[in-house]
């Protein structure tokens, strides 16, 4: 007996009971779109939160922040507790972080609460303006135009993308080089721009300063990638000093108080040479006395709450396909039932048992392959359907474009060899029925 | 091969076969024995019911006797494994059942093809033979009807042909013209009766009609499942 002759009986054995094949097949290709596409979004999405967090450069960071429990943003994250005693972050912290085993570098990150928004000359709309001051040699990626030429460098900004598309350049960010952007200040602001009230000013003129807002020109002279990076504005570190620096004429004296040397840096990016390293060099930090947050860590979060959905949509398609394989076992115990002259016949021309075991698993097995083939199929038209409806969602919501549904070959060859090897198991039982019985009970139809 | 040729091809020695319905046991051959020469052709005959079929089946394999033994070319029967047993069907034996047993949905060249795709031919080589067993029968215009599109008379030389595609040494023939007319009747015995002489196949006759039987070489009566002598 030949290989090519069992299928060709079984493709005829098949053939003759269509419908009831086709339904079977059909419950099986369901299972297997089912498996494909929950494992193909459960892979695609683990894949995504790596590529919405940037390359593994980004991976490499840590956020140093003052003593403070270290929270997460995932969706599992804790909330974060201030601690009173808390540690400034300065340069002083910038050097003890920098000695750390595996640190590349180390910068400060800056908030300047002082900003609070911005709108572009001749553009649509005011922004609320989430602006930090990073030192030059900070990379940021950009999309478009260049770093700051200095540290000191003044009254120019690195644009977020988000902040371009919402001005209306995400297709064309570089024209937005050389652009002006107006930055509103607080109330009262008095830092590098501002025209504060002389020393012999009334209280009057005092009081009416302290609820009037500064606007501070800007050029544009570079719009940041999609990364993490794309909802700041940034300006560089020296300038940030400045903005943040309070100016009071006291008498003849004009006296500053520069807030970001007194309350320290918001927080200091901590660069790791490899993500393989990140999780030493936070707990380094932690032993330190601060607190720290990491991309990796989120990242790892996420994960852990993409394997959990992974596990529950699996279990669904295991669920689908165990449903359709008792389809396949009810198909091939009717056929078996149907087939006993059939099998009473081979068996009389000199068919062994272990023949007719192979009959039906070969049935089975193709009903398998059949519904596991059309399902992979159309799993992935329905993947690529997924990423298409779910990428125009993502780019209008101003998210990095990315698969949510992948459909690599492993995942269509697995689902069709897990399709067929759930047929085999499911036939398994009908075949064994139909190979022990006996040659002249089953020429008389069983009777 | 001297020894073998001394050998009668074919011996049952005090054979019985009971059936079980609910409590009642029901004997359908009870102690028969008798021997059977290479290339004879032997007539069965006997009443509906009296263990005609039976007596067949057990010979062919088909039915394990609950006592006695079948002997063919001195090996006992009951003793082989499914392989050897499986093997003694395909080659040794041609079955020609009283309802023809085709496979309904296989065309005439297919039916005849399964003993050939049992013993592992190959697909040119199987539908060569098949093709030329059923021009022998008078088919080679109908090799690729379904037998469900056949006649009566058809389906037995199809059934005919796929008994002898694999050139067996026994025929077993129930009733082989029970569903034919007279004249179709003749043409398969005539077939029967050219075989038995040109190529010494040992043929085993079941019917009812005493004039096809009496063109056989010997009459075996069988009643209530018992061999009388007559």
């Amino acid at each position: 007996m030949r290989f090519f002759d069992y299928i060709s009986i079984a493709l005829k054995d098949i053939r003759r009971q269509y419908t009831r094949s086709l339904l079977t097949i059909l419950a099986l290709i369901i299972s297997t779109v089912i498996l494909v596409v929950m494992v193909a979004i459960s892979f695609g999405s683990r894949q995504a939160v790596l590529q919405q967090f940037g390359s593994s450069d980004a991976l490499t960071g840590i956020s140093v922040t003052p003593n403070q429990t270290s929270g997460t943003l995932g969706p599992l994250g804790d909330v974060q507790q201030v601690n009173a005693s808390a540690s400034k972050l300065d340069d002083a912290t910038i050097t003890k972080l920098s000695v750390i085993p595996h640190v590349r570098s180390a910068y400060p990150d800056t908030h300047i609460w002082e900003i609070a928004s911005f709108s572009m000359d001749g553009g649509r709309g005011r922004y609320v303006a989430q602006v930090n001051g990073i030192p030059r040699d900070v990379s940021l990626g950009l999309k478009a135009g260049t770093q700051f030429a200095s540290n000191d460098e003044s009254n120019v900004v690195i644009l977020g993308y988000a902040y371009a598309k919402a001005l209306g350049y995400g297709n064309a960010p570089t024209t937005l080089i050389g652009k002006t952007l107006q930055l509103t200040t607080q109330k009262g602001y008095r830092g590098i721009g501002a025209t504060i009230p002389a020393a012999n000013a009334t209280e009057r003129e005092t009081n009416t300063y302290n609820q009037s807002t500064t606007t501070l020109p800007v050029t544009i002279i570079g719009v940041t990638d999609s990364g993490v990076n794309q909802n700041s504005l940034f300006v560089s570190l020296g300038w940030a000093h400045a903005l943040r620096t309070a100016r009071y004429n006291d008498g003849a004296q004009l006296k500053t108080v520069d807030q970001l040397s007194n309350d320290g840096y918001t927080a200091i990016q901590v660069v790791v040479d490899t993500v393989s390293n990140v999780k030493a060099v936070a707990d380094a930090v932690r032993q330190l006395g601060y607190g720290q947050t990491s991309t990796l860590s989120q990242v790892e979060e996420l994960q852990q709450f993409t394997t959990m959905v992974w596990v529950i949509l699996g279990a669904v398609a295991v669920i689908a396909i165990i449903a359709a394989a008792l389809g396949v076992v009810n198909t091939m115990l009717m056929t078996v039932s149907e087939q006993q002259y059939v099998i009473g016949i081979w068996r009389a021309c000199g068919a062994r048992k272990r023949f007719i075991m192979s009959l039906f698993l070969v049935e089975s097995a193709l009903l398998g392959l059949v519904g596991g083939t059309l399902g992979s199929i159309i799993g992935i038209f329905i993947g690529q359907f997924i990423n298409q409806y779910s990428n125009a969602l993502l780019s209008s919501q101003g998210f990095v474009i990315t698969n949510i549904a992948t459909v690599p070959l492993w995942l269509a060859g697995g689902a069709i060899v897990v399709t067929t090897a759930f047929g085999i198991l499911a036939g398994f039982y009908p075949a064994y029925r139909a190979a022990r019985q006996d040659p002249s009970y089953a020429l008389n139809g069983g009777q | 091969m001297g020894m073998q040729q001394n050998l009668p091809l074919l011996k049952i020695e005090d054979v019985t076969k009971l059936y079980h319905r609910g409590q009642e046991t029901i004997t359908a051959i009870g102690h028969i024995s008798l021997t059977v020469q290479r290339g004879e052709l032997v007539a069965i005959v006997g009443p509906s019911g009296s263990g005609k079929t039976t007596l067949t089946q057990v010979i062919g394999g088909l039915i394990t006797p609950d006592q006695g033994r079948v002997l063919v070319d001195g090996k006992v029967l009951k003793k082989q494994s499914d392989k050897e047993l499986s093997a003694y069907r395909n080659q040794k034996i041609g079955f020609v059942f009283q309802n023809f047993n085709l496979i309904p949905y296989y065309t005439a060249v297919e039916n005849v093809a399964i003993p050939l795709i049992i013993a592992g031919k190959r697909s040119e080589e199987r539908h060569k033979l098949a093709t030329r067993y059923l021009e022998i029968v008078g088919l080679g215009n109908k090799i690729h009807r379904r037998v469900n599109e056949l006649s009566g008379g058809e389906r037995q030389r199809v059934a005919i042909a796929r008994a002898l595609v694999n050139r067996p040494e026994i025929l077993i023939t129930d009733e082989p013209t029970g569903s034919l007319d007279s004249v179709r009747g003749q043409e398969i015995m005539s077939i029967l009766e050219k075989l038995n002489a040109e190529q010494e196949m040992t043929i085993l006759m079941v019917t009812h009609d005493l004039m096809l039987a009496k063109r056989a070489e010997r009459i075996i009566h069988i009643q209530d499942g018992q061999l009388v002598k007559r």
